[in-house]
C-alpha cells in the first residue's frame, strides 16, 4: 500500500517511531575496528580492503532491504530519480539518521549522486598517508578503470601514490548496491570524493546499469 | 580583556600560557610519542633530552611519600632556562608543558593548557588507524595542529 506522504516527513516518522537505537559512538568505533583489522589482514592491499568492504555491504544491504520495506512501507518510484530520493530521504534517514542530498542527476535519469555533507562512520578518523587519494586526481568508475587495466586514476602524477586510496565507508557503496539488487535494479555505486582525503564532501555515485528481469531458474524448462 | 560571554552557561573561556615552548606526549614505558616544539623554537635534541629528565622526576614524584592526588603534577623541575610542567593520566600516559621562565604564569592556565592536551590526545586514540600499542613516535597533522591551538595569541583565545 502506498502513502502519499512526502519521503522527508515518512523518513522522518519512521526514524522516530519505528527504530531502535543504539550508540552512535559504539557503532563508529566498531565500523571502525572492522576497517583497520581488514587493513592488516590485507596487509595493506587498499583494493582489496575496498572490494571487501563493499561485499560486507552487499550482504547486508540484500537483508536490510526487508526492513525497509516493511518499516517504511513505500510503494513503487516511478523512475530512477525518485529511487534515489527514497534512499536519501527515507533509506538513510532511518538507519543512520543522515541525509544525503540526491545531485548531478545525468542526462539520461540512469546515474545520480548521492552527497554527504557529514559522515558519521568517519568521524574519529585519520586516514594513513598512503591509503589518501592524491590531491588533484579524478575518481573513475571502478567497472571502466579495471577495463583499461588500472591505467588508473592518477592523471598526471605518479609520486608513490599509483596504489588504490583506501575508501573508508565503502560499506555504504554495498549496502545501496545489495538493496537495489533486490528490488531488481542492478547498480554500480562508488565513491567519487570523501572528506577523508581532503576534498569537501562525500559524494556516491549511483549508476544504473540494467533493470533485471526474473529467470527461471536452471533445472526448470 | 575577555569579552562577555554570549549565553549565560557559557563559562569563562579558559588562557593558555603564552609563549609555550614545547609540548611533549610519553607513553607509559616512558616511550616518547610526540615532542613537539612550538613555532619560534627550534627543534633540537634539547627537548627530548628534557622530556627524558622530566619523566624521571616524575617517577621521583610517584615514589615519594605525598604522591601529587590529581593528574597535575606542577612545576618539575627548571632547567637551561625552561620551567618542565608534568601531568600523567590515570593510564600512565605523561604530557609535558616547557615554558621559559620569563613567562609568568598560574596554575590554573596550565591546567587547562593540560586539558587541552588530553583532549587532543583522547581524539589521537579514537582514530582506529592508531595502535596504541606502538612504542614509535606519532605522526598525527590532526594532533598537531590542535597543540598549536596553545600558541594562539591571547587575543585569539578570547573569541
Amino acid at each position: 500500500m502506498s502513502t502519499t506522504k512526502p519521503l522527508k516527513t515518512l523518513g522522518e516518522d519512521v526514524w522516530r517511531s519505528k527504530m531502535e537505537k543504539v550508540s552512535g559512538e559504539l557503532f563508529v568505533l566498531t565500523y571502525g575496528s572492522i576497517v583497520t583489522q581488514l587493513v592488516r589482514d590485507f596487509n595493506q592491499d587498499y583494493a582489496k580492503v575496498n572490494e571487501h568492504l563493499e561485499k560486507m555491504g552487499y550482504n547486508i544491504g540484500t537483508r536490510l532491504i526487508e526492513e525497509f520495506l516493511a518499516k517504511s512501507q513505500m510503494g513503487r518510484c516511478r523512475d530512477f530519480r525518485e529511487t534515489g530520493e527514497a534512499i536519501a530521504k527515507v533509506g538513510f534517514k532511518m538507519f543512520l539518521n543522515l541525509v544525503p542530498t540526491v545531485a548531478n542527476l545525468s542526462a539520461d535519469g540512469r546515474s545520480f549522486s548521492l552527497v554527504f555533507d557529514e559522515n558519521p562512520l568517519a568521524e574519529f578518523v585519520e586516514l594513513p598517508d598512503d591509503a589518501k587519494r592524491p590531491a588533484g586526481t579524478v575518481v573513475v568508475a571502478p567497472s571502466s578503470s579495471s577495463a583499461t587495466g588500472g591505467a588508473a586514476a592518477t592523471a598526471g602524477g605518479s609520486a608513490g601514490a599509483a596504489a588504490t586510496p583506501l575508501w573508508f565507508s565503502n560499506v555504504l557503496c554495498g549496502v545501496v548496491r545489495g538493496c537495489l539488487e533486490m528490488m531488481q535494479l542492478q547498480v554500480e555505486a562508488y565513491w567519487v570524493s570523501d572528506v577523508l582525503h581532503g576534498d569537501d564532501i562525500n559524494e556516491m555515485r549511483v549508476t544504473l546499469i540494467k533493470v533485471l528481469e526474473d529467470e527461471v531458474p536452471a533445472g526448470e524448462d | 580583556m575577555n569579552s562577555r560571554p554570549q549565553s549565560v552557561t557559557q563559562t569563562p573561556l579558559p588562557r593558555y600560557p603564552a609563549g609555550i615552548a614545547c609540548v611533549a606526549i610519553v607513553g607509559k614505558q616512558n616511550n616518547p610519542l610526540l615532542v613537539h616544539a612550538m613555532s619560534g623554537h627550534d627543534v633540537d635534541l634539547k627537548f627530548h633530552f628534557l622530556s627524558h629528565v622530566a619523566c624521571d622526576y616524575v617517577d621521583e614524584k610517584l615514589r615519594s611519600p605525598t604522591p601529587p592526588s590529581d593528574a597535575y603534577f606542577g612545576l618539575l623541575a627548571t632547567i637551561d632556562g625552561l620551567n618542565i610542567y608534568g601531568y600523567m593520566t590515570n593510564t600512565r600516559i605523561k604530557f609535558f608543558i616547557m615554558l621559559p621562565t620569563s613567562v609568568f604564569t598560574k596554575d590554573s592556565e596550565l591546567k587547562s593548557a593540560f586539558e587541552v592536551v588530553h583532549a587532543a590526545y583522547i581524539d589521537l586514540l579514537t582514530n582506529p588507524f592508531y595502535d596504541p600499542d606502538s612504542l614509535q613516535m606519532v605522526h598525527s597533522p590532526r594532533l598537531i595542529q590542535r597543540l598549536q591551538s596553545l600558541s594562539a595569541p591571547p587575543a585569539a583565545q578570547a573569541q
